[in-house]
């Protein structure tokens, strides 16, 4: 496994952590809640002290369809333990920026990694996400999927207004 | 052992269509969907089947021409949807990229 690989609760991930319906052993289910779409492996093997075999825990969760791989190689963000986070010492875009990466791995899934990556290396600044987020609504829209390209870009221009 | 030209010609083209379905088939994993993506599997048939027309090529003088001339139309119908596709698509992405 990728350490760079970035990991996204799905829509089943987060049912688990609200209704424990799978039954998850204790180790499987703190990694679960570790994994928040921004942190790498490498970054959730430094948050999880203790919790042995950390990537084969992860490749189960990814097989139980609870977690997504967004893609190998992406370059890690700065750590952040919480969901959505707030913007951070008063930098808005920067906040805003790693809302947009949350949305994209959400959206596009095991697909994201090529949107993420640009938003990555988007300025930091309204003007450059915006400009960016209209940039990758063509590479979805080419690449992956229009309908999830659509979505992507109304959602995008929500979190940036 | 005597030079044939027609040899070499048919060798560099074959070559060049199994290079040709190497890219379209790599490519295909990073092109999961979308406007390219939807022909991109059209685009993979029409190269296996030419890859195919053309390695038969050497075979074509034991082919009896009525056949070979059939075969020959198919890979013509082909090879224009073929540039039909591609024009297309790149039709699209400029658009896209412009808008």
């Amino acid at each position: 496994m990728d350490i760079e690989t970035i990991f996204f609760k799905t829509e089943k991930g987060k049912d688990e952590i609200e209704h424990r319906s799978c039954g998850l052993p204790f180790n499987q289910r703190r990694v679960l809640i570790l994994v928040d779409g921004r942190s790498s492996v490498a970054q959730l093997k430094a948050r999880s002290a203790g919790i042995p075999d950390l990537e084969e825990i992860l490749e189960e969760l990814q097989r139980q369809g609870l977690v997504h791989a967004a893609g190998d190689g992406v370059p890690a963000p700065g750590a952040s333990v919480d969901d959505a986070p707030a913007p951070r010492n008063g930098n808005a875009a920067a906040g805003v920026r790693e809302r947009l990466i949350g949305l994209a791995g959400e959206i596009l899934g095991p697909d994201a990694g090529k949107v993420v990556r640009k938003l990555r290396e988007a300025p930091d600044s309204e003007e450059g996400l915006a400009t960016c987020l209209e940039s990758c609504r063509k590479v979805v829209k080419l690449t992956i999927d229009e309908a999830k390209a659509e979505e992507l870009y109304r959602r995008g221009r929500e979190l940036l207004h | 052992m005597e030079f044939d030209p027609v040899t070499v010609v048919i060798t560099i083209a074959i070559a060049a269509m199994l290079y040709c379905m190497w890219m379209v088939v790599s490519l295909k994993s990073q092109i999961p969907g979308g406007v390219v993506g939807s022909k991109w599997n059209i685009v993979i048939l029409l190269v296996a089947m030419f890859t195919a027309g053309y390695m038969a090529l050497p075979f074509f003088n034991r082919i009896p021409d009525e056949i070979l001339r059939m075969i020959v139309s198919f890979v013509f119908l082909g090879g224009a949807i073929y540039v039909i596709i591609t024009v297309k698509l790149i039709y699209t992405i400029i658009q896209e990229l412009t808008e």
